[in-house]
C-alpha cells in the first residue's frame, strides 16, 4: 500500500512530499501536486481580489493579476516549482522598504485615483495639467478651479501634516496629486498566502486522487 | 518536494513572447481579426501601428517584465512596470514626432494615450501568460488531473459582455448551478481543456485569455473528480493534449503512449519556419491584404490555398537587400575614386 504525506513549511516556501512505497510516475505526482498548489493560490488571490479597495477607489485587479501569473514553472521526478511571476508580490508577502532607484530621489505615491498606476509625467500627459511643488512641502500639486483642499492632512491621508506655509486661499485652488517620499515601508500581509492547513488538506486530497488513478490504470500496481 | 517562488518567470511565457516578431500594420483591429490566427499568434502588433521600431520597443519592455529582469545596477536596477512602460513609450513617441490624429487625442486611437498604452501592456502580458498556462495544462499528467476549466470573471468591468450568450452561440454547454459572475445564466460555463469552444469564443482564435479586447474574463481549472461529477467525462476516459492551440481534440480516448509523444511534439514544434495557415474561405482581396500586411514573411500557395510562413524567406530577403545596399555603396565608392 502506498501512502503520501504532504507537509508545508511555516514560511510556505516548501511543500514536503513523503511517500511510503514506490510511485512509478513520480514526475506525474509532482506535476499534479504543483498544479493543485497553483490552483489553490489562484483561488486565494481571486478571493482577495473580491475584497473592496482600502481607499474606496475602483479596483486595479492586482490580486487577480497575480492569479494570472501563478503557474507551475518546472517539473521533474525530483520535484516541481510553482511561481507567482510578478515582482510586486514579494513585498506583500514578506514586507520591506521601497526606495527610489536610479537617479530618482523620491517615490511618487498617488493620492488621487486618477493618478494611480501613472508616473507624474504620464499624469501630466493624460490630464494636460501641470504638476508642481511648493517650497519644501513634499507634495506634487495641480491647480484646480474647484476641488482644491483646505486640509493637506486630509487630502494626503495623514501623510503630510501642516503645510501652513501655504496660505488657505491658495490651498483651496490646489489639489495634491502625489506625495513624495524618500522611502515607503510596506508591512507583510499576513493573508497574502492561504493557511498552511488548507494547502496541506488540498494537496493530500490531490495525491490520493492521483494514486487512485494510477492504480486504476495499472501503471502503479500496489 | 514542491518549491514555491516569487522570483522565477514562466519560461513558456518568455518563449511565447520571445518568438513573436514585431510587425507594422496599417490595419485596424477589425481587419487584424480577419488575418489567420497562426499569423497573429506569431507576431507582435497593434492596430494601425506601422512602425516596427515602436513595436520592438514595446516588445523589449514587456519582455523585461515577463522575464522579471531588472535594469543593470549602474542603470538603477529598476523593474519594468505599467507606469514606467507608459512613461517611456510616451517619451519615445514624442521623440519620434508621433502626433495623434486631430480629435483623437487621449482616446484609444491615440497611441500615446495612457489608456491605449495601458491596454497594449495588459493585452501582451496576458497573451504571453495565457499561452504559457495553456502549454502547462497540456502536460499529460496535469491534463489528466485537471481535464476541464471554467470561464470566470477575473476583472470587474463597467460594461460587461454577455458571455453566457457568447458561450451558448458557440455551442457551449452549461453545467450545475450558475456561478457568482453571471447568476442569471443557465449554469456554469465549463468545458474540457481540449474542447474547441475555447478558441471559438475568443476574438483572437486562441484557447486562452484575453478572449476579447479589454476582456476581464479568465479561466479556472476544474479538478478531475469535479469534472466527472458534472458529467464532462467518465473515469475511464483518458485526456490527450491538443496538437496545437488551433487544433483542439474532439476525441480524447487514445492509447496512453501517444499522449506523451503528442505533448513532446507540441513543445518541440518550431514556431515560425514552415508554418502553414489555411486561406480557405478568404476572398482574393483578403488574401492580397494578408500578403501586403506581411510582405517579407508570408507567401500564398494558390494550389493548396494556404499561407506559408517562412522565417527563412525573410532572412533571404534581408540578406538580398543587404547585398544590394553593399553593392550600391561599393558603386558609390568607385565613382568617388574615379
Amino acid at each position: 500500500m502506498i501512502s503520501v504525506a504532504v507537509t508545508i513549511s511555516p514560511d510556505l516556501k516548501i511543500v514536503g512530499v513523503a511517500i511510503q512505497g514506490v510511485v512509478n510516475n513520480r514526475a506525474g505526482l509532482n506535476a499534479v501536486l504543483a498544479e493543485r498548489l497553483a490552483l489553490e493560490l489562484q483561488d486565494h488571490f481571486r478571493a482577495k481580489n473580491a475584497e473592496p479597495n482600502k481607499r474606496g477607489w475602483s479596483k486595479t485587479g492586482f490580486w487577480a493579476q497575480l492569479a494570472r501569473v501563478t503557474e507551475v514553472e518546472s517539473v521533474t521526478a525530483a520535484g516541481a516549482t510553482v511561481t507567482v511571476a510578478d515582482h510586486r508580490f514579494a513585498i506583500h508577502l514578506y514586507g520591506g522598504t521601497i526606495k527610489p532607484t536610479g537617479e530618482r530621489k523620491f517615490l511618487s505615491i498617488s493620492l488621487v485615483e486618477e493618478a494611480r498606476g501613472l508616473n507624474p509625467s504620464s499624469y501630466e500627459h493624460k490630464t494636460g495639467r501641470e504638476l508642481f511643488t511648493i517650497g519644501h512641502v513634499k507634495l506634487l500639486f495641480e491647480k484646480r478651479d474647484n476641488g482644491g483642499t483646505s486640509s493637506l492632512t486630509e487630502a494626503t491621508e495623514g501623510r503630510r501634516k501642516g503645510g501652513s506655509s501655504i496660505p488657505l486661499a491658495a490651498r483651496q485652488q490646489l489639489r495634491p496629486v502625489y506625495a513624495l517620499a524618500r522611502e515607503a515601508n510596506v508591512k507583510a500581509d499576513p493573508t497574502a498566502m492561504p493557511e498552511p492547513a488548507v494547502l496541506e488538506a488540498a494537496l493530500s486530497e490531490e495525491a490520493s486522487d492521483f494514486l487512485e488513478r494510477e492504480f486504476r490504470k495499472g501503471t502503479n500496481p500496489s | 518536494m514542491i518549491d514555491f517562488t516569487t522570483a522565477k518567470p514562466l519560461k513558456e511565457a518568455v518563449d511565447s513572447l520571445g518568438k513573436r516578431s514585431p510587425l507594422g500594420l496599417a490595419l485596424s483591429s477589425k481587419e487584424i481579426e480577419g488575418l489567420p490566427v497562426e499569423l497573429r499568434q506569431r507576431s507582435i502588433f497593434a492596430a494601425r501601428v506601422e512602425s516596427e521600431r515602436i513595436l520592438a520597443e514595446v516588445k523589449r519592455r514587456i519582455m523585461q517584465r515577463v522575464k522579471l529582469e531588472r535594469d543593470k545596477v549602474e542603470a538603477g536596477g529598476r523593474v519594468m512596470e505599467r507606469g514606467r512602460f507608459i512613461q517611456e513609450m510616451q517619451g519615445l513617441l514624442e521623440e519620434m514626432g508621433y502626433r495623434p490624429d486631430p480629435g483623437k487625442e487621449g482616446s484609444l486611437q491615440d497611441l500615446s494615450s495612457a489608456g491605449r498604452l495601458g491596454l497594449i501592456w495588459q493585452m501582451q502580458l496576458d497573451m504571453a501568460h495565457g499561452h504559457a498556462k495553456w502549454k502547462t495544462a497540456m502536460n499529460p499528467d496535469i491534463l489528466e488531473a485537471f481535464p476541464a476549466q471554467e470561464l470566470v470573471r477575473d476583472f470587474a468591468r463597467v460594461e460587461r459582455r454577455d458571455w453566457p450568450q457568447i458561450w451558448k452561440d458557440n455551442g457551449g454547454v452549461f453545467y450545475g448551478e450558475p456561478g457568482p459572475d453571471y447568476p442569471g445564466a443557465p449554469g456554469r460555463m465549463i468545458a474540457l481543456m481540449t474542447d474547441p469552444i475555447w478558441a471559438k469564443i475568443s476574438r483572437f482564435g486562441v484557447p486562452w485569455p484575453p478572449f476579447d479586447w479589454g476582456s476581464g474574463m479568465g479561466l479556472r481549472k476544474v479538478r478531475r473528480r469535479d469534472a466527472e461529477k458534472l458529467g464532462l467525462l467518465d473515469p475511464e476516459d483518458v485526456m490527450i493534449p491538443a496538437e496545437s492551440p488551433t487544433k483542439p481534440n474532439r476525441e480524447w480516448t487514445v492509447a496512453e503512449t501517444d499522449r506523451g509523444e503528442a505533448w513532446q511534439a507540441l513543445m518541440d514544434k518550431p514556431f515560425n519556419d514552415g508554418m502553414q495557415a489555411s486561406a480557405a474561405g478568404l476572398e482574393p482581396a483578403q488574401i492580397q491584404r494578408t500578403l501586403d500586411a506581411f510582405p517579407d514573411q508570408v507567401t500564398h500557395d494558390p494550389q493548396a490555398n494556404v499561407f506559408l510562413w517562412s522565417a527563412l524567406a525573410r532572412r533571404e530577403r534581408e540578406e538580398e537587400r543587404e547585398r544590394a545596399r553593399f553593392a550600391a555603396e561599393e558603386d558609390g565608392k568607385e565613382e568617388d575614386d574615379a
